[in-house]
C-alpha cells in the first residue's frame, strides 16, 4: 500500500483561500448572501438554515476535477478547489462535515465541507491495485468497494492523519462485484452491521445494458462491524444496483434492476425478512415481506428500479425505476414491535418521464422531485395522492437530485439541487415560496458528476448521502447513449464525453 | 381593621375582573406584554427573537402598522420582540389553541410539546408533556389539558397521556398519522396511512382492565391493541360491526365505508361525528363523509353506548374531503368541506384541483361545489362577516389552476362568504398557507403564508396591505398563527 499524499495541497490551499476570500468579498460586497434576507413583498422568509451544497465536477473525463462548495442560504459559490483526475463519484460522511472521491487514477480525495475553506484537502491511502466501485461513509470507518479483489477494504482514520483522511485496509471478501453497502451511521445505538451488496457477476455494464437478462442472484453479505467478519450472506435479486436502510435500521432494502424487484433484509435477524405468519404482542397477524415485486407502469415491461430514499416520517420507500419510466412509492412500515405493518408492501406506480435515474424526498413525505435522465425534464410526484403533479425542463440530461430538506427544515424554504453531467449548470428550483418551476442556475468547473447537501443524513431522511452513486454496473451512466442505442461500456459509462 | 383591608382588596380585585372586561385598557395591565389583543406566531428558523433561533412571538393585533386605520391604531408600532418565555423548543409546527381558557399548546419538530400560559405569556407550570415516544405526525391534547393523544407513525404507535395521573401508553397501531379529539373532549379518533379503517380510544373501566389483563386472547374482536397487557388501562379499537372477527376481515367492513379516512368533525349537536374520507387526494379512490355515533365511540368506558350498525350513512363527496367546518349560511348550519379532486386540465391533462364542497347536514346532500385554491386544505377556520377562509399548502401552484391554459390565480388562500354562497378570493402565489387565525370581533385575519404573516380584513378580503407582511413578520419563517385572545375554542385549526 502506498499512501499518497498530495502535491497539490499547497497549490490548492493557496487557490482555496484565494476563492473563499474572493467569494467572502463578494459576498461582503452582496450582503445579504450570508445572512437573512430583506423580506421582499412577496413574503420570501428572511433566514433559511444554512447548509452546504457540494457538487463534484470535471472538465474532462482525464484531467483534473473539482469540488465547489455553495452556501444554501444564497447560493453563493464560497470554495472551489481542485482534486485527482477524473473523478468519478463521492460521499460525505454521516455528519456531513468531510468527503471523500473516488477518481478514475485509482486514487481517493478528501475535502472539507464548509464554506469557509477551512481543512485540508489530500489523498487517501488506498489498498494497492483496487478498483473501486463505491464509497460508503458511515462515520469514523470507511468501507471501499473493491471489485478488483471483491472485497470491501476498510477504511481507518489514523492518529496523525488529517480530519476526513481515511486509509484503507483490511479487505474483507465479499461477492464479486460489489456495488452498494448500506446501514446507519457509524455508532448509531444497536448498530450491528453493514450489508455489502455484491452483482455476484463480473464487474462490467451488463446490468446497464441488459439487466433483465441476468439470472444469477446477487448477494448481500452482512459483515459485523465489531469483528469485520462477514456474518450472513444473503441471497438478492438479479442486478442489485442500489441499497439503503430505513431510518431506524431495522430493515434494509435492495434493489434489483435485473429482477424488478426489491429485496427486504431484516437487520437484526441478519436475514431475509421472512418469516412464518404469526400474532403479534397485540393480538395482529404478521406476515414478513422478503421480496416486493415492483410492477411496470402501463406499457412497460420492467421496472428496473436504480435509486430509492426513505421517508422516515411516513414510513415510505420512493424508487424510481429507470427503465420503467415510472416511481414506486411503497409503504415499508412497521408496527411498534418492529413487525412489519399490514400495508407493508403496499405500492403505487406512478409514471413519470423517461429513464429516470434519481429523485429526492421531503422529510415530511409530501412530494418528491424525479429527475428524468433521457427527457431532460424533472417530475414533482405528490406522494399522498400519488401522482405527479407538474413536469417541467431541465438543464442537461440529469442524473442527480438532491434536496435540503432535513429535520430542521421542512418543505416551505426547501431548495431543490439538480445535478447533470452534461452541463456545468447547477441547476436550483424553490420548492415553495417562487414555486416549483422557479430555476436559476451556478456554474461551476466542468460537468457535475454528483451534488449532494451536507444536512442529509440517513439517520433522519433516508438520504443517503454517505454511499456514493455509481456511474455503470447497473446504475445510470453519466452519459448514456439514448438516441443511437449502442451499448456502453464502463470506461463509457464513467466518462464525460 | 382587618376586615376593612380585606374589603378593599376583594373590591379591588372585583372591579378589575369587571374592568378587564369592559375595556381592554385595562386588560393591558394584566399580560406582561401588555397587550389585550394578540396574534401568538411559531417562527422557525428566527434570529434576533430571545436570541434563538425559533420562537412564539407576539404580536398585537390592535397595533399592526396597518391599512385598516380604523380597528388599528398603532400603539406599539414595530414590536417584534415579544416572545413565550420559557419556550426552548426547536422548530415549531402548530399551535392549539384554547383561548377562552387562556392556554396554547404548542408542538415542534424536535417532538417536543409545550402547554403556553396565554396570561402569563410563558410556558405553563408543568407545561412541557412528557410521554410521547418519537416525533409526531399530528398531535392533540384533549380540553381540560389532562389527556394527548398523539400519533407516532415512524414508531408505529399511538401515544396516550394522562397528564394528571403521570402515566402514558403506546398502542399499536402501524402507519397512524392521524388524531381527533372532539369539543368536548368525550370521543378521541386515530387514522393511519394507506387503511381503510378508523379507530377509537378507549380508557377502562376497572372492571375492563381486570377482564382485558390476560392477554389478546382476553380482548374484544376489534381491539387493536390495549395496554398495559397486564392490567390494561386504555384500548384502540376499530370502528366495526359486532360481527367483526378480528383479523383481515376488519378491511371488510371498512372499506364500504371509509376511504383513506383523514380528519373528522363533530355534528352540529355532538352526538355524531363526520369521517372525512379523501379519497384520491390521499391515495384513495373515492371521497365522502361518512357518519358515525359518537355515542359508540366515547372514550372513557362506561360512557359508550349502543354498537356500531353494519349499514352506515355515507355520501359522496365528488370535489375531495379532507378538512371541513361548520359555518352559518343563510341562517342554516351547513357543512362545508374541502378537498381535491383529479379533473381535466385545459392543457388536456389531468391535475389535482381544490374544491369546496356545501353540504346540508339535515339531507347530508351536496347542495354545492366551488372552485376554490388547489393544493391540500389544511387550513379552514370561519370569521366575521360571514367568511370562511381556506388555507392550502403543497400543491397549489401544481394544481389545476397553473395547469390550465389561462392565467388562473394559483395563490393558496381561499376567501368564501358563506352569506352570498359565493367565492370571495382566490389569493394570488405567496407560498403555502400554514396558518389562520380569526381576529375575530375586530374584522380581521392573520395567516401565515410562505413563511410570512399577512392580513386582511373580512370587510374587504381582496385587499392586502402591501406592508403588512413586512409590518408582522419576525426574522424567520412564519409556520403557524393563532389569535390568543378569541372568545370562542372554535378560533383552531387543529381539531
Amino acid at each position: 500500500m502506498n499512501r499518497h499524499v498530495s502535491h497539490q495541497t499547497s497549490k490548492s490551499a493557496l487557490c482555496k483561500n484565494a476563492r473563499v476570500l474572493a467569494g467572502v468579498a463578494l459576498c461582503m460586497f452582496l450582503l445579504p448572501c450570508l445572512q437573512g434576507q430583506t423580506v421582499p413583498a412577496n413574503g420570501w422568509p428572511s433566514m433559511r438554515p444554512t447548509r452546504e451544497v457540494v457538487v463534484l465536477s470535471a472538465p474532462t473525463s482525464t484531467g483534473v476535477g473539482y469540488f465547489s462548495i455553495f452556501d444554501q442560504a444564497g447560493d453563493s459559490l464560497m470554495v472551489e478547489d481542485s482534486i485527482g483526475n477524473n473523478p468519478l463519484l463521492f460521499t460525505l460522511d454521516s455528519t456531513g462535515s468531510y468527503a471523500n472521491t473516488t477518481n478514475g487514477d485509482s486514487s481517493s480525495n478528501y475535502f472539507p465541507v464548509n464554506v469557509t475553506g477551512s481543512g485540508v484537502i489530500g489523498y487517501n491511502t488506498m489498498v494497492q491495485g483496487s478498483t473501486i466501485s463505491g464509497i460508503f461513509s458511515p462515520g469514523s470507518v470507511e468501507y471501499a468497494l473493491d471489485v478488483a479483489h471483491s472485497a470491501v477494504d476498510i477504511g481507518a482514520a489514523s492518529q496523525g492523519y488529517n480530519p476526513g483522511e481515511f486509509s484503507f485496509g483490511t479487505p474483507v471478501s465479499v461477492a464479486s462485484t460489489p456495488v452498494s453497502m448500506a446501514g446507519l451511521p457509524y455508532g448509531s445505538a444497536g448498530l450491528q452491521r453493514y450489508f455489502v451488496v455484491s452483482q455476484n457477476i463480473s464487474y462490467g455494464v451488463t446490468c446497464n445494458n441488459s439487466p433483465s437478462s441476468v439470472t444469477t442472484a446477487g448477494e448481500a453479505d452482512a459483515i459485523e462491524i465489531a469483528t469485520n467478519t462477514i456474518s450472513a450472506r444473503i441471497p438478492v435479486g438479479a442486478c442489485p444496483v442500489f441499497a439503503l436502510s430505513s431510518a431506524d435500521g431495522k430493515r434494509v432494502f435492495v434493489l434489483n434492476r435485473g429482477s424488478d424487484s426489491i429485496t427486504v433484509i431484516n437487520a437484526a435477524s441478519d436475514s431475509l425478512d421472512s418469516c412464518t405468519p404469526f400474532v403479534s404482542a397485540s393480538g395482529q397477524m404478521v406476515t414478513c415481506h422478503p421480496s416486493i415485486e415492483l410492477a411496470p407502469a402501463a406499457g412497460q415491461a420492467h421496472a428496473g428500479p436504480v435509486y430509492a430514499e426513505y421517508v422516515a416520517s411516513t414510513g415510505l420507500l420512493v424508487v424510481a425505476n429507470y427503465d420503467g419510466n415510472s416511481v414506486s412509492i411503497i409503504d415499508v412500515s412497521l408496527d411498534m414491535f418492529g413487525n412489519d405493518s399490514p400495508s407493508f408492501g403496499t405500492g403505487f406506480t406512478v409514471p413519470v418521464g423517461r429513464h429516470p435515474a434519481g429523485l429526492t424526498v421531503f422529510p415530511d413525505g409530501t412530494r418528491a422531485y424525479v429527475v428524468n435522465q433521457q427527457d431532460s425534464s424533472i417530475s414533482i410526484v405528490d406522494l399522498r395522492s400519488h401522482a405527479v403533479v407538474k413536469t417541467f425542463a431541465t438543464i442537461g440530461m440529469p442524473r442527480s437530485v438532491a434536496s435540503t430538506a432535513d429535520s430542521s427544515t421542512n418543505s416551505i424554504s426547501t431548495k431543490v439541487y439538480v445535478a447533470s453531467p452534461s452541463t456545468s449548470n447547477l441547476e436550483i428550483i424553490y420548492n415553495s415560496v417562487e414555486g416549483d418551476n422557479s430555476t436559476e442556475g451556478n456554474y461551476v468547473n466542468g460537468r457535475i458528476l454528483d451534488v449532494r447537501v451536507s444536512s442529509q443524513v440517513g439517520s433522519v431522511t433516508g438520504n443517503m448521502n454517505y454511499m456514493s452513486r455509481l456511474p455503470g454496473a447497473g446504475q445510470p451512466c453519466n452519459l448514456p447513449n439514448f438516441s443511437s442505442g449502442t451499448t456502453a461500456s464502463i470506461a463509457a459509462c464513467q466518462s464525460l464525453q | 381593621m382587618r376586615k376593612k383591608k380585606m374589603f378593599l382588596l376583594l373590591a379591588t380585585a372585583m372591579s378589575g375582573v369587571y374592568c378587564a372586561q369592559l375595556c381592554p385598557e385595562y386588560a393591558l395591565a394584566q399580560n406582561p406584554s401588555g397587550e389585550s389583543e394578540r396574534v401568538l406566531i411559531a417562527v422557525q428558523n428566527a434570529t434576533g427573537i430571545n436570541s434563538k433561533t425559533d420562537a412564539l412571538t407576539l404580536v398585537p393585533a390592535f397595533s399592526m402598522q396597518f391599512v385598516d386605520a380604523q380597528t388599528d391604531t398603532p400603539s406599539k408600532s414595530g414590536t417584534t420582540n415579544l416572545y413565550i418565555s420559557g419556550w426552548s423548543s426547536s422548530m415549531p409546527v402548530s399551535i392549539q389553541n384554547f383561548p377562552t381558557e387562556h392556554m396554547g399548546a404548542v408542538y415542534s419538530e424536535d417532538g417536543s410539546f409545550n402547554l403556553i400560559n396565554y396570561s402569563t405569556e410563558a410556558v405553563a407550570s408543568g407545561g412541557s408533556v412528557s410521554g410521547l415516544t418519537g416525533p409526531s405526525s399530528a398531535v392533540l391534547i384533549a380540553p381540560g389539558f389532562r389527556y394527548v393523544f398523539a400519533a407516532n407513525q415512524r414508531g408505529g404507535a399511538l401515544n396516550v397521556i394522562d397528564r394528571t395521573a403521570n402515566t402514558s401508553v403506546s398502542l399499536n397501531l402501524p402507519g397512524v398519522n392521524r388524531v381527533f379529539v372532539n369539543a368536548g373532549g368525550t370521543v378521541a379518533l386515530a387514522f393511519s396511512q394507506n387503511n381503510n379503517s378508523v379507530y377509537y380510544v378507549r380508557k377502562l373501566s376497572s372492571g375492563s382492565q381486570t377482564a382485558y389483563s390476560g392477554g389478546p386472547s382476553t380482548w374484544p374482536t376489534n381491539a387493536m391493541d390495549c395496554e398495559p397487557q397486564n392490567l390494561p388501562t386504555y384500548c384502540l379499537f376499530q370502528f366495526a360491526p359486532t360481527t367483526f372477527s378480528g383479523g383481515s376481515d376488519a378491511i371488510t367492513y371498512s372499506n364500504s365505508y371509509f376511504d383513506h379516512p383523514f380528519k373528522a368533525i363533530s355534528s352540529p349537536d355532538g352526538g355524531t361525528i363526520y369521517i372525512l374520507n379523501p379519497g384520491p387526494e390521499y391515495g384513495g379512490t373515492q371521497a365522502s363523509v361518512t357518519e358515525i355515533p359518537a355515542a359508540v365511540v366515547m372514550f372513557q368506558d362506561g360512557q359508550q353506548s349502543g354498537t356500531p350498525s353494519t349499514t352506515l350513512t355515507k355520501t359522496l363527496i365528488p370535489g375531495g374531503a379532507s378538512n371541513a367546518v361548520l359555518a352559518n349560511s343563510s341562517g342554516t348550519t351547513q357543512l362545508f368541506v374541502a378537498g381535491e379532486a383529479f379533473a381535466s386540465n385545459s392543457r388536456g391533462g389531468c391535475s389535482l384541483g381544490g374544491n369546496l364542497s356545501q353540504v346540508d347536514p339535515s339531507s347530508f346532500a351536496v347542495v354545492n361545489q366551488y372552485a376554490i385554491s388547489d393544493g391540500h386544505p389544511t387550513r379552514m377556520l370561519t370569521a366575521d362577516d360571514n367568511t370562511l377562509w381556506i388555507g392550502s399548502r403543497d400543491g397549489c401552484r401544481d394544481g389545476l389552476r397553473s395547469n390550465n391554459t389561462g392565467s388562473e390565480p394559483n395563490g393558496c388562500l381561499t376567501v368564501f362568504n358563506t352569506s352570498s354562497n359565493s367565492v370571495a378570493l382566490i389569493d394570488t402565489w405567496n407560498g403555502d398557507v400554514t396558518g389562520l387565525a380569526a381576529i375575530t370581533g375586530l374584522h380581521k385575519v392573520y395567516y401565515a403564508e410562505g413563511g410570512s404573516v399577512w392580513i386582511r380584513t373580512t370587510t374587504n378580503p381582496s385587499t392586502v396591505n402591501s406592508g403588512a407582511s413586512l409590518a408582522v413578520t419576525p426574522a424567520g419563517t412564519a409556520v403557524d398563527v393563532v389569535y390568543m385572545d378569541s372568545n370562542t375554542d372554535s378560533d383552531n385549526t387543529l381539531n
